[in-house]
């Protein structure tokens, strides 16, 4: 029966299934599981096992394979194939051919047929085969050709429990078989289309730009227009532009070349342009070909703006090429580059590239779609959920990923070492089998690795949680719902039509706990953690103030969801029009600061949170809604909430059962957080006095343990600590969140109002 | 983990896939030399291979399943179709 080729979704990719649709196997008289031959293109056969078709193709007539089986069958996506029931008999025995340079001690004739089995082979194919983390594949996923020898019986067999696999003594290299299916291009690069996870829809509108027109171009003759001539991939570094072009090329076969930006400048007058030329020339000679321009902006800058005469001459060049009085047949090309506006504008028109491919930052399904491909070929241990990764690796692009299971390769890889020999030249098979990535190897992998676009701002999330944080329930309430509801309860925010909230002032008394809030926000959010420290924003240069700004709220964006913590943020955004002593480096932060926060390009998932002692300096602007939207009052912790606090900062402390310290809280009147820490501290300190004056340095680490801090320390403590608050300070704050209260509620102060106009 | 996962984890990926026509089947792939027979009670699977055993419920949380489950295993590729 003809059926049309899809691709078969990651996860059942590389365990030789195909997905059949349901009215054509119970056609056929399929079952789940048989045993099916694809007949390819020019007598080239695949063999898979029959798996249930997906919901969205019933009835469509389609049979969804991975790229191992369409490069075996050769087909691509989209052709028909011949799928017919096979008679496949399981085989007796097997014998296999390793590659000339692979030294294997052992009898590695289980190991294979462990991975084989299930397998349906014929004589004359190569197998590739993963050998875990053999020598050969330092890389994860490297793949060994093995080849097929012999059969016993002959034709399709497939391999099973009790089949015998033989080692042949001779080399893959010097066996005669047939050529294995597909008629490679040397130079076509070996990736297909399961290969890139999470980027399906960007795959679809490539493929629809580039495989039709070579297809069937009779399409578009019958619509009286010219095919689509380039595509351009725009997006950040590691997200799989290269990787995209490579599988493309690979999937419709054609004849794929590359230019290396830097590679055609040539120190002669006018060889750089006779060097693109010559490979379009090449391209046009082997049309259908494909054109791959990768780090385009380094050939093709902006004209006005670039310094050289040569690369003036190279992009008009490219334009003339890609445009010109010639018409260029079947050629595409795609040019991939991570910064699209340094491009000459003239390429970014149809005609040249016709369309622009942003390729972003993959999200919780595409990484996991990336995680399976980078593990296909990785011994996992079983209880790795891969989902549980996926979630935890915001802003991770593909390259991050790939590092992260390499990362955890190379642990497993160093927890076996000490038992390899590195002075033999062969490994044992045993060994090689024992190799096995666990969690923990994932987990400390993790640890190690941040997000390529953070690296330049990352800083370790600190380990505070939400119980370190004593008393403040509203305080913690509140953010609570400001930064971990959006996140976590999406569905919530779109059904009542909410926007999330852009930011939070978190203001108070100097001690009470702002810096620490904040903390506990950057590890309960499960967001990336972005912390800017007001003054170093400032630069001597004119402009470069603003622009770290902009770059701190660009490398928010492209890790989102990000948390952006301003701490101090009085610092840099003080009220305009007070003075201009500075030269207004000031107020231009202060505005660059508005319209990040609120500007014509949206923030998405990145809330900002401020911290203030002096909220009453801080520009008002930045205070209305739809910028600094929430202010929180962080206040003076009342009794019950002191009685919160003794209990964080005494909790891992050795306290005589005396100490009462419902009474140490009422005695605290106007202590703030930073000062029943002290309180705390002080407390011990004077135990830990008592304690060494008594007894000889010889006998401390025996009588250590019976130290306790009594009340009576604690009431020396109260003597020397003091609140660090006056009544007054208090009352200005109160103060202030009253006046801020009533400007949330839209009623203007006058004095606000008066002093904006000053 | 409750024990769906984990048979998924064990056992490679359990596609489970949702018809129009309110039917429902779920699949795994066991790898084809594996010996392996598999029932249903209830709306427990149970698959047994040569020296192991996994359940795993065919609902996988709270909704009750309607209707009759089927379950078959053919060349590794384990099967359980669940009727509208």
């Amino acid at each position: 029966m003809k059926l049309t080729v899809k691709p078969l979704k990651q996860k059942d990719a590389g365990r030789g299934l195909a997905a059949i649709d349901r009215a054509a196997m119970s056609e056929m008289g399929l079952e789940n599981g048989d045993y099916i031959v694809i007949d390819g293109h020019e007598g080239s056969r695949a063999v898979a096992r029959v798996w249930p078709g997906y919901p969205e193709d019933e009835g469509r007539g389609v049979v969804r394979i991975d790229g191992q089986l369409r490069q075996e069958a050769n087909v691509g996506i989209d052709d028909t194939v011949e799928v017919e029931d096979a008679d496949v008999q399981p085989a007796t025995s097997v014998t296999v051919a390793l590659p000339q340079n692979l030294r294997v001690r052992g009898n590695v004739g289980p190991h294979i047929r462990n991975k084989l089995s299930g397998q349906a082979v014929t004589k004359g194919q190569t197998v590739p085969f993963s050998l875990g983390l053999g020598p050969l594949s330092s890389m994860s996923g490297q793949q060994i050709p093995l080849k097929i020898a012999d059969t016993d019986p002959e034709g399709t067999v497939v391999v099973t429990d009790s089949t015998d696999i033989e080692v042949s003594e001779k080399p893959a290299e010097q066996i005669a078989g047939e050529a294995p299916g597909g008629g490679n291009h040397a130079d076509t690069p070996n990736i297909t289309y399961e290969d890139i996870g999470g980027l399906d829809d960007e795959l679809e509108q490539v493929r629809e730009m580039i495989e039709l027109p070579m297809r069937h171009p009779e399409l578009f003759q019958q619509l009286g227009i010219e095919p689509p001539k380039g595509v351009l991939l725009h997006g950040p570094p590691g997200t799989g532009k290269t990787l995209m072009a490579k599988a493309v090329a690979n999937e419709i076969d054609a004849y794929f070349t590359n230019i290396s930006g830097p590679e055609i400048m040539s120190k002669y007058y006018g060889e750089s342009e006779e060097q693109l030329r010559e490979v379009f020339e090449e391209a046009e000679e082997n049309a259908p070909a494909i054109v791959f321009i990768d780090e385009i902006d380094s050939i093709a800058p902006k004209r006005g703006e670039t310094s050289g005469d040569v690369e003036r001459r190279v992009v008009a060049q490219l334009l003339s090429l890609m445009d010109g009085l010639e018409s260029r047949k079947e050629v595409v090309v795609i040019g991939a580059t991570n910064r699209v506006d340094a491009i000459d504008p003239a390429l970014r028109r149809g005609g040249r590239f016709d369309r622009e491919i942003e390729i972003g930052v993959p999200d919780k399904e595409g990484r996991k779609e990336i995680l399976q491909v980078h593990t296909r070929g990785m011994p996992l241990v079983d209880e790795i959920d891969l989902d549980e990764y996926a979630e935890s690796t915001h802003g991770f692009v593909g390259a991050d990923l790939e590092s992260l299971t390499k990362e955890s390769a190379m642990n497993a890889l160093r927890r076996i070492r000490p038992e390899l020999d590195l002075e033999s030249d062969e490994i044992d098979a045993e060994i090689l089998e024992r190799l096995k990535v666990t969690e923990a190897d994932l987990k400390d992998a993790l640890k190690g690795i941040t997000p390529s676009a953070m690296r330049e701002v990352f800083v370790e999330v600190p380990d505070i949680t939400w119980n370190d944080v004593g008393g403040l329930e509203d305080t913690k309430e509140r953010l609570r719902e400001t930064i971990q509801w959006p996140l976590e309860y999406p569905e919530v925010f779109e059904t009542m039509d909410m926007a999330s909230p852009k930011g939070v002032l978190m203001y108070g008394p100097p001690g009470t706990g702002k810096t620490l809030l904040a903390k506990a926000v950057a590890n309960e959010a499960q967001s990336n953690f972005i912390s800017v420290k007001g003054p170093e924003l400032l630069n001597k240069y004119v402009g470069e103030s603003e622009k770290g700004v902009r770059e701190v709220f660009e490398k928010a964006r492209a890790n989102a969801p990000t948390v952006v913590f301003f701490d101090e943020i009085d610092a840099i955004a003080g009220e305009r029009g007070r003075n201009s002593s500075d030269s207004g480096v000031g107020e231009r932060v202060v505005s660059q600061l508005l319209t990040e926060l609120d500007g014509i390009e949206s923030l998405e998932d990145v809330v900002v949170i401020a911290t203030s002692n002096r909220p009453d300096l801080i520009d008002s602007a930045l205070l209305r809604p739809g910028r600094l939207d929430r202010h929180v009052h962080v206040p003076v912790p009342d009794e019950e909430a002191r009685r919160a606090i003794l209990e964080v900062h005494t909790r891992n402390k050795p306290l005589a059962d005396d100490v009462d310290l419902d009474k140490v809280a009422r005695k605290t009147e106007g202590f703030v957080g930073a000062d029943i820490e002290a309180l705390a501290r002080e407390a011990s300190m004077a135990a830990s006095r008592e304690f060494i004056n008594s007894v000889s340095p010889e006998e401390v680490d025996e009588s250590v343990g019976n130290v306790r801090v009594t009340m009576d320390h604690f009431e020396d403590a109260l003597d020397q600590v003091g609140a660090s608050v006056t009544e007054e300070t208090r009352e200005r704050y109160d103060e202030i969140e009253e006046q801020f209260d009533k400007r949330d509620a839209g009623v203007e102060e006058e004095e606000t109002v008066s002093r904006t106009f000053q | 983990m409750n024990s769906r996962e984990q048979f998924r984890e064990q056992e490679g990926p359990v596609s489970r896939m949702e018809y129009d026509d309110g039917s429902m089947v779920l699949a795994a792939d066991v790898g084809a030399d594996r010996e392996a027979t598999v029932d249903v009670v209830g709306d427990t699977v149970i698959v047994v291979t040569d020296d192991d055993q996994y359940e795993f419920e065919l609902s996988g949380d709270e909704t009750e399943t309607e209707g009759d489950a089927q379950a078959f295993m053919k060349n590794g590729v384990l099967t359980v179709e669940v009727e509208a």
